[in-house]
């Protein structure tokens, strides 16, 4: 079952690659920056608020178009992809819109099919299982019979997700999957992530808040400040605590956790008199 | 009733010829029971004899006054009304996803008396012309909706609430210019203001009713034709373009096909209220919110619930009549007030209660 869901792989192990890929609307400029992912790696852009990450993760989708540079998928730039190919191909995990009318979850997720049908075209028998495998990778089968409107905020992300891998997407883009979660489904959802990427050969991006997650379960990270790319590699090399703490403008602890070697990030206490601008917390 | 929401099978093409096999039988059954319906008395008898008469062309015994009533007074009115019905309805279920509002209407939104001022224009200045007539009442519509459209955007967002109010406003200063128009022109054969306000389907069609069944057929064609598309975009734009949807032409297709939908029904019936809002929402309550199976049913539901209005309409208070719109406007009012209220503008989403949780974990695997 779990080899279905996996599309076709090309050879090469890069999935994703920027070549000085740049942006801007009005004041706003996201600097030329190069990076890759590979097939099974997972890469999170973490940042301030306004740093360009969601911006980012349009373009890596081909959702907006570069004004320098380009994105290239197995070496191809995204721009290039016709509409039907890049959703063949990239699947998007956005902050979900409201639902306007109610809607099962096997049908909402059975909309990730919808760009491999013609015209008009009704989901045949092998659509349908694509859709229920896809539930099952993310442990919502159970849930088929639902009403998206019902959900938990933790199943409902699984089943947004479940309708992305339905695409038999190549490359995955998440954008704040663990918004609004519990820390026990954040962490449930990341790790479920993590092990479709290295069962099923996705390159996946992902724009967190949560850098504590991103530190754990990113193979790479980006450090995006002010539309620039501040420092990406290995989450070690760029979860550095002077660094953090400019970024973010908030003291922190950084250290790394004695078991599993990874950055860990507290907030350290702060008086409120020294309090730099008055931001004493990570969100805002 | 949220049970009802809770348990529609999963939309395939066999699904959409049984339930419209099943509307479609209810259409005709209702038809031939409001040939039997009036202000003169016809048996069911002289009916089917005047029927069988107009398909094999052998003479009967049908008094020439009933033949006439039937075939030229009231088949041609009930007709209307199915074509009528399919136009604004579809419309209305085009606009619900366009707007993503699931109280658009085309009369409610100002579409309908954009398109009644057009027609109004048409016939003052260009009666000779009976396409003008239509063609008109669509750039009417075409105009009112993307003015709204951009007045219930507020910082770029479309707001339901705005959207609506901004419809109202707009629906009410069209009809001001109208009743101007209207008082200037008195003069002219406009038909009454009563006709655009309320609609009635009492006058014949200017246009011969093949040609404004095929026209209405094209237009709700086009929606369905991008009816998968618009599953996706009622979970927001930006999911439905990665999803690999042409957010873009899928609107506009939509947005042409339902204000030319509108206009034709204008054209010819006046301005008739909340069908567009009814009929959609009804078939969404039966059979789920599905666009693939939702514009089929729902033309077809337009066209029963028309009919039955208009019969309604014209014998309750026998031998005078009521203008349909305000039948339709009796039913149509009240369920507008009652999806204002739900939370979220919209249709009822159940609580946690009872969903069907039978086995449906792996199977077949």
């Amino acid at each position: 079952m779990a080899t279905k869901l996996a599309p076709h792989r090309q050879a090469t192990p890069v999935a994703l690659e920027t070549r000085r890929v740049s942006f801007s609307y009005g004041e706003f400029r996201l600097q030329p920056m190069n990076f890759s992912v590979r097939r099974g790696e997972l890469l999170t852009i973490i940042g301030p608020n306004a740093s360009g990450k969601s911006t980012l993760l349009k373009l890596l989708a081909g959702l907006l178009t570069p004004e320098g540079g380009a994105v290239l998928l197995d070496s191809r730039p995204v721009g290039t992809l016709t509409r039907r190919e890049r959703a063949r191909r990239i699947a998007v995990v956005q902050q979900e819109s409201s639902l306007l009318f109610p809607i099962r979850v096997l049908p909402f997720v059975l909309q990730g099919r919808h760009v491999h049908m013609r015209l008009l075209g009704f989901e045949s028998a092998r659509d349908v299982q694509i859709a229920r495998e896809a539930l099952i990778a993310t442990r919502t089968a159970h849930l088929g019979e639902r009403l998206m409107q019902e959900l938990s905020g933790g199943e409902k992300q699984r089943v947004i997700l479940a309708r992305a891998l339905a695409q038999q997407p190549e490359l995955l883009l998440l954008d704040e999957p663990t918004l609004h979660l519990d820390i026990g489904f954040q962490v449930e959802l990341l790790r479920l992530v993590r092990q479709l990427a290295r069962e099923q050969e996705y390159a996946v991006v992902l724009v967190s808040h949560e850098l504590n997650l991103a530190a754990e379960f990113s193979d790479t990270a980006l450090l995006l400040h002010q539309g620039r790319m501040l420092r990406y590699g290995a989450p070690a090399e760029v979860f550095e605590q002077e660094l953090l703490e400019q970024v973010f403008q908030t003291e922190l602890d950084v250290f790394l956790h004695p078991e599993t070697g990874r950055p860990r990030v507290l907030i350290r206490a702060v008086d409120t008199e020294e309090g730099g601008d008055g931001r004493e917390t990570l969100e805002s | 009733m949220s049970a009802v929401f809770g348990s529609h099978p999963r939309v395939t093409l066999k699904r959409v010829l049984k339930v419209c096999g099943l509307l479609a039988a209810v259409l005709v059954v209702l038809g031939l029971v409001a040939l039997t319906l009036g202000a003169a008395s016809i048996s069911t008898r002289e009916v089917a004899a005047a029927l069988w008469e107009s398909l094999t062309g052998s003479p009967n015994t049908l008094s020439p006054e009933h033949r006439l009533i039937l075939l030229e007074i009231r088949l041609p009115r009930i007709l209307l009304a199915m074509i009528v019905g399919a136009a604004l309805a579809v419309a209305g279920a085009g606009y619900q996803a366009l707007l993503r509002n699931p109280l658009a209407d085309p009369y409610v939104l100002g579409m309908s008396s954009g398109a009644a001022l057009g027609a109004i224009l048409s016939l003052a200045l260009a009666s000779q012309f009976v396409v003008a007539t239509p063609v008109a009442a669509s750039v009417g519509a075409l105009l009112t909706i993307a003015a709204v459209y951009s007045l219930g955007r507020s910082g770029g967002e479309l707001s339901p609430y705005t959207l609506l109010l901004a419809g109202i406003m707009t629906a009410y200063f069209l009809t001001a210019i109208m009743r101007f128009l209207l008082n200037f022109l008195s003069g002219r054969d406009l038909r009454g203001a009563t006709f655009w306000l309320m609609g009635d389907l009492s006058n014949p069609a200017p246009l011969p009713l093949g040609w404004l069944a095929l026209a209405v057929l094209v237009a709700v064609g086009v929606i369905y034709a991008v009816a998968g598309n618009l599953n996706l975009l009622l979970g927001g734009e930006p999911e439905a373009e990665a999803l690999g949807v042409d957010v873009r032409r899928t609107k506009l297709a939509v947005y042409l096909a339902a204000s030319f939908a509108t206009g034709l029904a204008v054209s010819v019936s006046g301005a008739i209220g909340f069908v567009g809002l009814l009929v959609p929402h009804l078939v969404r309550l039966l059979f789920g919110t599905d666009y693939r199976l939702l514009v089929p049913a729902t033309a077809l539901g337009g066209a029963i619930a028309l009919v039955a209005a208009d019969t309604l309409a014209r014998t309750v208070v026998a031998p005078t009549e009521l203008p349909v719109g305000a039948v339709t406007a009796l039913l149509g009012a009240p369920l507008f007030i009652y999806l204002l209220r739900r939370p979220r503008l919209g249709p009822p989403v159940p609580a946690q209660a009872s969903p069907p949780e039978k086995a449906t974990e792996d199977k077949g695997k």
